[in-house]
């Protein structure tokens, strides 16, 4: 039995070692070669990089913009996705089915197609900006583009599905006698969403937060046509280092300062969730 | 004040064009011990959370100590409700969980935790008050969600099937415990299963419930002996069911006269003409060698033993065929097949049912 497993993922860890891992671990030994513009990577050994992005507090600012985008991501499709997936996880059949299909949508339409329709609502000749202005709501239009309010907008859309996904799925765990027994005791509503629904939702909580996290701070197509270089991220930065100037080990350092910032982050909330369980 | 705790009057429930609970009007006493007793899908669940206030009734009333609680949220009717799948919450000690409702009334904390500990003492957890459901057995999660509504005294408890998911033996020793700790309290209890041996051991009273009606009501003794319906009759125990219709009738008395053959004497009112079945219970018919004044007559055709009592279909000479029960003796040999043997129905034993 426990052969036959092995067997199983044996294929998908075969891509994962060749084209993943393999590519991870060349990058890695470039990100400490040295660089001279011009003439390339070279055979010298050097952590030079690494300290490079740690001193310039403009590097490090687009560190702290890009966990601050994930952050606000995040919270924001938390904030939209519960009730979204409550309702979904209450539903059976084929409303059930409707909500789900409406919920994927976004995820139906590629990312610079998406993105560019969203330049078009969030320009300031665009939909919303016009509008407003039209009903007297502002005078002059909100900036969203070129800002990290028209990222977080447009990320928020395309991110929503992957945090109603894993909420649902915690959700639908939960017996809804259980919702029924603590009303039956006393609770209102507000008590049994806090002590009832909100803990026994915990994991669809870390691991939505933890999928739209990363995926939000990964994300190059949206920040770069919406935010384009007024708002540089962690992404953008490593596309510009390494497609621009082909300085591939300064880009490398970036992207493993990235990684190991993600890694720390998801071993945290690892820690968090297995408190919570009380084990 | 009435003497009632708990009425339901007229209650009805209606999903799309199928009724899942029809009319049900029922009153329970105080301190007095209810069974909703049917078959699977027959209404009594629906019935169960109409009171609790997780359904909305279609029309009805329900009473609860005199006061319309038909409208009132399900958090404020004062019912404790004690689930199939116990619906313990999973990430809560034994403590937390029978402490729940104690907090929701916001009672002082020295005084949430001194009943808390003593309803866990009740249901006999206490070693237990640190272990997460997971971590308990069947029976002693059901304790929990026992000692969980205890804690709070309610006006009314609220039992769906709750021992059904406990294997035999513990289902019988949980049933005597539930009864007692009822008893104690005096808190007035309804308690729906689709078990008559449970009903029949646990209930003052049992409501008997089919397609969304309760067909009859009263002690274990009065359903099984005087069946009011042809449903009840067959329902609990087994029950010779002879088709036929009432000849004459009055007094409470009646000839009838079976499809199969044969004019017997019973107890019931129905005009004549009137259809209807004889109900006699297996162990009320004496069985006797042939010839015996007063007996009919009739040949045995299968024979069955189970523990200390031989079970025998006989075919009367005048047609209906009849199930009989007789215990076995020293001294007296189970019947053959196919022997000739006597067997006396008494008129009290024998019940006219109209349907
Ligand atoms: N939420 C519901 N929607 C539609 N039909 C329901 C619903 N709940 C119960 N029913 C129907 O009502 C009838 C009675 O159900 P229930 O009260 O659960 O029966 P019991 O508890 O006696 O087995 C069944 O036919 C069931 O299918
Ligand atoms: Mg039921």
């Amino acid at each position: 039995m426990r052969q036959k497993g092995a067997a199983l993922v044996l294929p998908n860890f075969a891509w994962l070692a060749l084209f993943m891992l393999g590519p991870l671990i060349t990058l890695f030994v470039i990100s400490f070669r040295t660089y001279e513009a011009g003439r390339g990577i070279q055979d010298a050994w050097t952590i030079a990089h690494y300290v490079a992005f740690v001193a310039d507090p403009y590097h490090l600012g687009i560190l702290l913009r890009t966990l601050r985008l994930g952050i606000e991501v995040t919270a924001w499709c938390l904030v939209l996705g519960f009730p979204m997936a409550y309702g979904l996880s209450r539903l059976r059949g084929t409303p059930r089915a409707l909500l789900y299909f409406v919920v994927l949508l976004p995820l139906l339409t590629s990312a610079v197609v998406r993105t560019f329709g969203w330049m078009i609502v969030l320009s300031n000749n665009g939909f919303i900006n016009r509008t407003l202005i039209d009903l007297g709501v502002i005078d002059s239009p909100i900036r969203f583009m070129y800002s990290m309010l028209g990222i977080v907008v447009a990320l928020v859309q395309v991110l929503l599905p992957f945090m109603v996904l894993a909420l649902d799925a915690a959700l639908l765990n939960i017996d809804p006698r259980v919702y029924e027994a603590a009303r039956n005791l006393g609770a209102s509503r507000l008590r049994v969403f806090l002590q009832i629904t909100l803990p026994l939702s915990l994991p669809g909580i870390l691991s939505g937060s933890v999928l739209v996290f990363t995926l939000a701070i990964s994300a190059f197509v949206t920040p770069s046509l919406i935010g384009g270089p007024r708002v540089p991220v962690m992404a953008t930065l490593i596309y510009q280092q390494g497609m621009s100037l082909l300085n591939w080990p300064f880009g490398g350092a970036i992207a493993f300062v990235m990684l190991a910032t993600v890694v720390v982050l998801f071993l945290i909330a690892m820690r968090l969730a297995r408190q919570e369980r009380g084990t | 004040m009435t003497t009632y705790d708990l009425e339901m009057q007229g209650l009805r429930k209606i999903y799309g064009d199928s009724v899942a609970v029809d009319a049900v009007t029922l009153s329970l006493g105080k301190g007095e011990m209810v069974a909703l007793l049917g078959p699977s899908g027959c209404g009594k669940t629906t019935t169960l959370r109409m009171v609790a206030g997780f359904v909305e009734p279609s029309a009805g009333r329900i009473l609860l100590d005199g006061r319309d609680i038909t409208h009132v949220p399900a958090n404020q009717r004062d019912t404790g409700m004690v689930f199939q799948s116990y619906a313990l919450f999973p990430h809560m000690t034994v403590r937390r969980n029978v402490a729940f409702g104690l907090r929701c009334r916001h009672l002082p904390e020295d005084e949430v935790r001194r009943r808390t500990a003593e309803a866990i003492e009740l249901v006999g957890l206490g070693s237990f008050e640190e272990r997460y459901p997971r971590q308990l057995s069947g029976g002693q999660q059901q304790r929990v969600a026992l000692a969980r509504v205890l804690v709070l005294r309610p006006k009314l408890l609220l039992f769906d099937e709750p021992l059904s998911n406990l294997d035999a033996k513990l289902r019988v020793q949980m049933r005597q415990e539930i009864r007692r700790l009822q008893k104690d309290v005096g808190i007035t209890a309804l308690f729906v299963t689709h078990d008559q041996d449970e009903a029949s051991s646990i209930a003052d009273r049992i409501a008997v419930m089919n397609a969304g009606r309760i067909e009859q009501a009263g002690t274990p003794a009065e359903i099984y002996n005087e069946p009011a319906t042809r449903f009840v009759a067959d329902f609990i125990g087994t029950s010779n069911l002879i088709d036929g219709v009432a000849e004459t009738s009055g007094d409470g008395r009646m000839t009838f006269r079976a499809d199969a053959g044969g004019v017997f004497a019973a107890r019931g009112r129905a005009s004549t003409g009137a259809r209807g079945a004889l109900c006699i219970r297996p162990e009320k018919v004496d069985i006797c060698p042939p010839g015996v004044a007063g007996a009919r007559e009739g040949i045995v055709r299968r024979t069955a033993r189970t523990a200390g009592m031989m079970e025998y279909v006989v075919v009367l000479t005048d047609g209906p065929e009849l199930t009989v029960q007789e215990q076995l003796r020293h001294g007296i040999a189970p019947r053959e097949d196919g022997a000739l043997v006597g067997v006396v129905l008494r008129e009290e034993d024998t019940q006219f049912l109209v349907g």
